[in-house]
């Protein structure tokens, strides 16, 4: 179960995911993001009520950070101690802005 | 004989039938009534003009003194007579004249008395007395009598046997004081109008017979040609799909023209049936391509555990060391995957990884992986530089994204020394001997195939005889029960930690038995692979050789 909150200002895009983030989930996310970063330059994802993120939904990240390196800046805010030792554990933390 | 009364052409011809019968009864009593009444008037027109005709012949005044003279005298013959030729003209039965005793007009006197010479009846005598035939006579005698009416029909066509229909037409002869003194009937014969009467009801029903004749073989014929026919052409149409499951070569709509409901309901099966058909012949290729895909993937599922070493223990001859692995993949092919071999005499690599994703997509990615990894180690390099060599033949060519965490760990089988480098997979967990389990927070890398130019620092760690590895992929820590519970790996440690002196193999049943009694009837959602290591060092080799 995943719900995406879009809220689309300017160049600006936040998207707030609440729910889990994993295999099932993560093709939802993808499209959201294959779709709608067209001249976005700043990307936010509000983690706050996120519970989970498998493998494949940091594939999706990793997607959307590799796209916003060419096109502006991506920030990943709120993230629960769960996450941040996922990010920690994959690496990921080296690679994304976690404010 | 039931089936014939259960079918529609019994039934509607029953019906019509049935309504036609009740529409003829009408009509026929309708006509009977109609009959009835206009010839009985016409009769009994007839019958009071004769009495009145008689009745002048009749001098009521004198009526005493043909009582005292017991119809000897002229007079009276001369009325008779004329009485009699009345009778005779007319065609009437009789004409008579009665005196009906005054008390209770039980009893008739006969005054005149003239018949039909062509009936077979005879005359009654003047002065024969008898009983008032009935009730309704004697009513009637008395109204005439009281003077209440001056004519009174009585009408015998109903029931009884004893003479013919006839009517009696009756006027009171009253003297010149008004009184009356004596009564004159006419009778008349109604076989006539009997006899025509019989004769309209015989032609009505005659022609109800006919009809309905008619009208069962031509609604017969109608209704088998419109309807039943091709009911049963369609009954037997739909019992020879639902028994074959094949097209027919004969459409319904070929055998059947009718442009009525039922042409439309040949029309509508004919369009089932090749509905069903597309669809039975949509469902069987479909039902082959997903057998063909299942063989495919149960072919993939064998190759991949075929690329996987399966046969323990891997090395009979060394004793420095155990070790055991498995992987459950969650669907048919997994993402997930471990690996070990020996790069030389010396040295053992281990691998544990797990590929981002499930599936098909996952091994095939898993696969590559594997390969490059296990030609990198084979050359001989160091932890970290294998995962970075293999990081940077992944990035070449990865549109989609894919990556892999990766825990590469190189074993010197001589000194126990234990070098290895993280590409952001889970924590090993270490065991040092007569020690608990604990998790070993290694430094971590990024994962392999997500960035190109990533560099990994990598580790030693020195394995006393004795020491456990754990190994081991998200798939355990992140096991979910029916609530949404993750199995975690402070339980994975727990489990670890409760038989501390397994040998690896039994480790590996004991976290597999921990993590199915926890998830319990939840469907198994990740990889599940494991590998666990236990060093045993030169002594043990010394141990065998003695």
């Amino acid at each position: 179960m995943l719900n995406i909150g879009k809220e689309k200002n300017g160049n600006e895009l936040k998207l707030a995911l609440e729910g889990r983030l994993d295999t099932t989930t993560a093709p939802q996310l993808e499209a959201e993001v294959k779709e709608g970063l067209d001249g976005i330059e700043s990307l936010v994802f509000d983690f706050e009520n996120l519970e989970y993120i498998s493998s494949a939904g940091l594939r999706v990240l990793l997607f959307a950070q590799k796209t916003m390196n060419k096109q502006g800046s991506m920030v990943v805010k709120n993230c629960s101690e769960e996450i941040r030792e996922i990010f920690e554990v994959t690496g990921f933390s080296d690679i994304l802005t976690i404010e | 004989m039931a089936r014939l009364r259960e079918s529609i052409i019994f039934k509607s011809i029953a019906g019509i039938v049935l309504i036609l019968s009740i529409f003829c009864m009408i009509v026929s009593w309708i006509g009977f009534e109609g009959f009835t009444d206009s010839l009985l008037s016409l009769y009994s027109d007839g019958a009071f003009r004769t009495a009145q005709t008689a009745a002048r012949y009749v001098d009521a005044d004198r009526i005493n003194e043909f009582l005292e003279t017991k119809g000897s005298t002229e007079e009276y013959q001369t009325a008779w007579e004329n009485m009699d030729r009345l009778c005779n003209d007319t065609g009437v039965t009789f004409i008579y004249v009665i005196q009906p005793d005054l008390t209770d007009f039980g009893h008739i006197s006969f005054l005149f008395s003239t018949i039909n010479h062509e009936t077979d009846y005879s005359e009654y005598a003047f002065g024969y007395t008898k009983d008032t035939t009935n009730e309704d006579y004697r009513e009637k005698y008395k109204r005439l009598y009281n003077g209440l009416s001056d004519r009174e029909l009585v009408i015998r066509d109903k029931g009884y046997i004893e003479t013919q229909a006839h009517i009696t037409a009756m006027v009171p002869l009253k003297a010149s004081d008004g009184q009356t003194r004596a009564i004159l009937c006419v009778q008349r014969q109604m076989d006539a109008m009997t006899q025509a009467r019989r004769a309209y009801i015989h032609k009505v029903i005659l022609v109800l017979l006919l009809l309905a004749v008619v009208v069962i073989i031509g609604q017969g014929i109608y209704l088998y040609r419109m309807l039943l026919k091709p009911v049963k052409q369609i009954t037997e149409e739909t019992a020879r799909f639902a028994r074959e499951n094949v097209k027919t070569g004969k459409k319904l709509t070929k055998m059947i023209k009718n442009r009525d409901e039922v042409g439309q309901l040949a029309g509508s099966i004919d369009e089932m049936e090749e509905q069903i058909h597309h669809y039975v012949e949509n469902l069987t290729t479909i039902t082959a391509e997903k057998e063909r895909i299942s063989t495919e993937l149960s072919l993939a599922t064998h190759i991949q555990a075929d690329m996987l070493p399966h046969d323990f223990p891997p090395f009979p001859d060394r004793t420095e060391f155990e070790l055991f692995a498995s992987m459950d993949p969650a669907k048919e092919v997994g993402g997930d995957f471990y690996d070990f071999f020996l790069v030389d005499d010396d040295h053992l690599c281990m691998v544990m990884a797990d590929v981002s994703g499930k599936g098909v997509p996952a091994a095939l990615f898993m696969m590559a992986a594997k390969i490059i990894l296990f030609n990198n180690a084979l050359l001989g390099k160091s932890p970290a530089a294998i995962l970075a060599d293999t990081n940077a033949a992944i990035c070449s060519n990865n549109r989609e994204e894919m990556f892999v965490t990766v825990w590469l760990g190189i074993l010197e089988i001589s000194t126990g020394k234990l070098t290895a480098a993280n590409a952001g997979h889970e924590y090993p967990v270490i065991c040092k001997p007569d020690g608990s389990f604990e998790l070993f927070k290694d430094k971590h890398g990024f994962v392999i195939g997500g960035m190109d130019g990533v560099r990994y620092k990598e580790y030693e760690l020195q394995l006393e005889p004795g020491s456990k590895l754990f190994v081991y992929t998200d798939g355990v820590p992140e096991a979910t029960n029916a609530e949404n519970q993750l199995f975690g790996t402070q339980r994975m440690i727990d489990t670890l930690n409760q038989d501390r002196n397994a040998v690896p193999e039994q480790v590996l049943k004991n976290v597999r038995e921990a993590v199915d009694g926890f998830v319990k009837d939840a469907e198994q959602f990740d990889d599940l692979t494991m590998l666990c290591m236990e060093y045993r060092g030169e002594e043990a080799k010394d141990e065998k050789e003695l």
